[in-house]
């Protein structure tokens, strides 16, 4: 397995992994919300968004430097947006400064967010709050595959290497597209099989949900403390 | 005497224009247990794909349970004849060992207390019970093929069509699962193909196929003269 990469972390037993994916999903995306939604001025309240941001954390027990990591790699992508704005003309400093602390604020909402639930509880989650069942699906079968279709790249790269110890760019970039090629092919054939093998199972078109509910008391406390603190914030 | 799978002159081309079957005649009585042996693109899977109608003979007929392998009586067949794919992967695509195991009973409209059950019981037949929780990307090969086993003894089906079982289990686990095999021959009609010859000593009938046909039911001296030759 080179792909754990994904749920790290997800499994570590605390109070932000106990809680049901609905919760979180409905609480951080609300507070990315707010927090894009306060102007720039009101910088106490970013402060405090910062500070609520903090204690989720610390209660969520993933390590810090595992956060920092994948927020020091999603920040380079709103940098990449923000660089220019300097050159936009009178307060393109201030238009930074704005973009620049909500953006990161919503990735350590979106990082807290996908490191205390599997990928799979997300999805179950978005399924009960009603998000269309086709993309959770299609959702569903990627991540199912990826690490299959991963696999199957690393073998394919490795069988390469084998027998090409130095290329030149040109025939390396050739090879690189007969891999991705033979992967596209490969992965149609495997859909057909795995469509066949649903069929075989009694498969006519939609796939039944199991139906399981684990909102519990401590949910219900999270939530509405979070929508308190939200209004009060935001009215502050 | 009652035949649970009577196929005679069946027939079927690809729609390349390769013959991969022809006229194949078989006969499979109740709880007995058929092994076709033969090399690789003889046409096994090929056939097996016919025993729940996911292909549909060119030629010749095919009765499974009793019924003709049709549109109308599709959904009856493929709840009595559960298909286990070569390729684990290829069988398990839901999130959740769980889910996989209860997607066929799911689609059956079995729910509530009765789906729990049954997971739970075929789970426990192919020996990993408490696995409904663990995800399919994180079993190991030989898990993933008992998980397979599960997802279609779940649908509590009479006959068991099984692909090539023990391809790719190494020595330490595959004496293991041959013992599982040779458990569920005792409950369910099971037809395998496979170029195990080991498979085709559990069986109590062995058929040779190669280029697409099958031959007469195999009797000892004809096995072990296969058998001496591949040595």
């Amino acid at each position: 397995m080179e792909h754990e990469f994904l749920d790290k972390h997800t499994r570590i037993n605390s109070f932000m992994h106990r809680l049901d994916s609905r919760s979180k999903i409905i609480t951080l995306l609300l507070l990315v919300f707010i927090i894009v939604l306060t102007p720039i001025e009101a910088i106490h309240r970013f402060i405090l968004y910062f500070f609520i941001l903090l204690v989720l954390f610390i209660a969520s027990r993933i390590p810090p430097v595992f956060a920092l990591k994948r927020f020091v790699v999603l920040l380079p992508f709103s940098l990449l947006v923000v660089l220019s704005l300097p050159f936009m003309g009178e307060g393109g400093f201030m238009l930074l400064f704005n973009v620049l602390v909500k953006s990161s604020l919503s990735l350590l909402c979106m990082i807290l967010l996908i490191s205390t639930s599997s990928f799979n509880d997300l999805l179950a989650g978005f399924e009960k709050l009603k998000t269309p069942r086709v993309l959770i699906q299609v959702v569903s079968f990627m991540y199912r595959y990826m690490f299959v279709l991963v696999d199957e790249f690393y073998w394919m790269k490795k069988a390469r290497d084998s027998r090409a110890h130095h290329m030149e760019l040109i025939d390396s970039l050739r090879t690189a597209g007969n891999i991705i090629g033979a992967l596209f092919i490969r992965s149609y054939e495997r859909g057909e099989r795995v469509y066949q093998s649903m069929c075989s199972r009694g498969f006519t078109g939609d796939i039944k949900p199991i139906k399981t509910s684990c909102l519990t008391y401590t949910d219900f406390v999270y939530v509405f403390f979070m929508f308190i603190f939200s209004s009060i914030v935001s009215i502050w | 005497m009652e035949y649970v799978i009577e196929a005679s002159g069946l027939g079927y081309t690809y729609p390349d224009g390769s013959l991969a079957l022809r006229d194949i005649n078989l006969r499979v009585r109740r709880n007995e247990s058929v092994c076709l042996i033969g090399p690789n693109g003889s046409g096994k899977t090929t056939l097996l794909l016919h025993l729940n109608g996911i292909l549909r003979p060119a030629r010749g007929k095919l009765r499974v349970v009793g019924l003709d392998v049709n549109e109308k009586n599709l959904k009856l067949i493929r709840s009595n004849v559960g298909v286990v794919f070569q390729n684990p992967d290829d069988q398990l695509f839901m999130p959740s060992v769980y889910e996989d195991v209860a997607f066929g009973p799911l689609n059956a409209g079995i729910k509530g207390k009765e789906l729990e059950d049954k997971v739970a019981k075929a789970l426990d037949v192919v020996g990993l019970e408490g696995y409904g929780v663990k995800s399919s990307n994180h079993l190991s090969f030989g898990e993933k093929k008992r998980v397979s086993i599960a997802t279609v003894l779940s649908m509590g089906p009479d006959i068991l069509v099984l692909d090539e079982p023990t391809l790719g289990l190494d020595p330490w686990i595959r004496g293991d699962f041959m013992e599982l095999i040779d458990e569920l021959q005792r409950t369910h009609t099971v037809v395998i193909a496979s170029h195990d010859l080991a498979l085709s000593e559990l069986s109590d009938s062995v058929y040779l196929m190669g280029d697409g046909q099958l031959s007469d039911r195999l009797d000892e001296p004809g096995l072990s003269q296969i058998r001496d030759s591949l040595r």
